[in-house]
């Protein structure tokens, strides 16, 4: 009775055994693990090629596939390019703009990132670079790599009104997502920027950073 | 080695089969939901008598509670058992018409694609339960924390849309939305082209699936809450 009981769960954990051998790695010291991220966005329109950019923060292209007209939806591999550069990294708050003023430091200061702007540019003078006058969506989501997890804050006016934004980085690439809000009666726009698990971005049409 | 591994599953394949003829699977029960929120941190006016509830509304504005508990700032977790949902799903209060329904009160025009639609709808917040009675009492307990995205039940796939106003802000609105219980995710562009909203199921796969981050109340027709 004792091994019609024990052969079952021996083949529970043959079976555990099979699924758990990892697969040979083709890449030399790359990451093992297919890290995909799903790109979603309004109908790609037909006419003049189009293409989904990723940008880095001196508005070169680290990366650009070509949409086909009619296309939803993009799965790419963005997220496990390996360590960038070390000259590409910056320090964690190097994206504020000007006139923002820091209201919780970078901690810790150590911290080093490199982030990439996922765009969609109609290529309509055909030299396959994006141009002034050729964005046709994007997102404030970005790509980011971090050398460390960090939080900081800073502030700045938006019209007649503020908006503070919190920054949450977890370390390696995540995807960290903007969410921002407005609350009734306020004027004070509240913006974060988390690292999260869900590797979903939404392309949209251009907006302001006090929208989505 | 493959005579270990081979050999256990030629055993144990027959006496799984087996144990299907002697237990025969009862019915299984009508699918219930498992719902995660992300809450921050609570107000001092709020603490200790912050209650997290899933409401519904009937067409006279009545607020019908599905499920509550106390809660505190992070991971919070609710729990509605099929058994309510399918009880929601047969009252013919729950399930309403665009019209009497979601757009009721925003001066909609040029609704389109809504023709047998009928829909009922779960809005989750987080109210200050004032009098410590787990109940909400919407003219002496207020809102703390809400979430524009809703927990929906649809009688069929519908894609629609409709210009609106909401105390003075003009939207345009759009959705798709899918057959059965779904997490309707509420998304809004504003900018110098006006404010658009549109309101999609989530995908079955979508990671943030039943995943709500709450937020303080905003205008849904021209502020923003998306992806938790």
């Amino acid at each position: 009775m004792k091994s019609f009981l024990l052969l079952p769960l021996l083949g529970v954990l043959a079976l555990t055994a099979c699924a758990g051998t990892p697969a040979a790695d083709s890449g030399g010291n790359r990451p093992t693990a297919r890290v995909t991220s799903l790109f979603e966005f309004p109908e790609i329109p037909s006419g003049a090629k189009v293409y989904l950019q990723f940008q880095d923060s001196s508005g070169k292209s680290a990366r650009q596939e070509e949409l086909k007209p009619g296309e939803t939806s993009k799965v790419l591999e963005i997220q496990n390019l390996g360590t960038p550069d070390p000259a590409n990294l910056a320090a964690p708050l190097s994206f504020k703009p000007a006139g923002a003023t820091v209201v919780q430091e970078p901690s810790p200061s150590s911290a080093k990132i490199y982030g990439l702007a996922p765009l969609i540019f109609v290529d309509k003078n055909g030299n396959g670079t994006f141009d002034n006058g050729e964005l046709l969506f994007m997102t404030h989501d970005r790509v980011l790599y971090a050398t460390a997890a960090f939080t900081a804050a800073y502030s700045e006016p938006v019209g007649s009104r503020t908006m503070t934004t919190t920054v949450s980085a977890q370390v390696g690439w995540t995807r960290l997502e903007h969410f921002v809000y407005l609350p009734l009666n306020s004027s004070e726009y509240k913006r974060s920027l988390t690292s999260t698990g869900d590797r979903t971005f939404y392309l949209h049409k251009p907006t302001p950073e006090t929208s989505m | 080695m493959t005579l270990f591994r081979i050999l256990p599953l030629a055993l144990c394949a027959p006496l799984l089969g087996s144990c299907w003829l002697i237990f025969p699977s009862p019915p299984p029960p009508p699918p219930s939901l498992s719902l995660s929120f992300t809450v921050p941190e609570i107000p001092a006016s709020a603490r200790g008598n912050a209650y997290l509830g899933l409401f519904w509304y009937d067409a006279d504005a009545n607020a019908f509670p599905v499920s509550s508990s106390r809660v505190e700032a992070g991971a919070q977790k609710l729990f509605v058992s099929g058994y309510d949902l399918k009880n929601l799903q047969d009252n013919p209060k729950f399930l309403l018409s665009l019209t009497e329904g979601e757009a009721r009160n925003l001066s909609a025009t040029n609704l389109s694609g809504a023709d047998g639609v009928r829909t009922g709808t779960l809005y989750p917040f987080i109210w200050n339960d004032l009098n410590g009675n787990g109940k909400y009492d919407p003219l002496s307990e207020k809102v703390v924390f809400d979430t524009n995205d809703v927990i929906s039940y649809a009688n069929k796939d519908f894609n629609y849309s409709f210009e609106g106003n909401k105390a003075g802000t003009a939207f345009r609105q759009s959705g798709k939305r899918r057959q059965g219980w779904t997490h309707v995710r509420h998304f809004v562009l504003s900018g110098a082209s006006g404010n658009e909203l549109t309101w999609n199921s989530l995908a079955p796969d979508s990671p943030s699936l039943y995943s709500f981050k709450m937020k303080e109340p905003t205008d849904f027709a021209s502020s923003m809450e998306v992806r938790p």
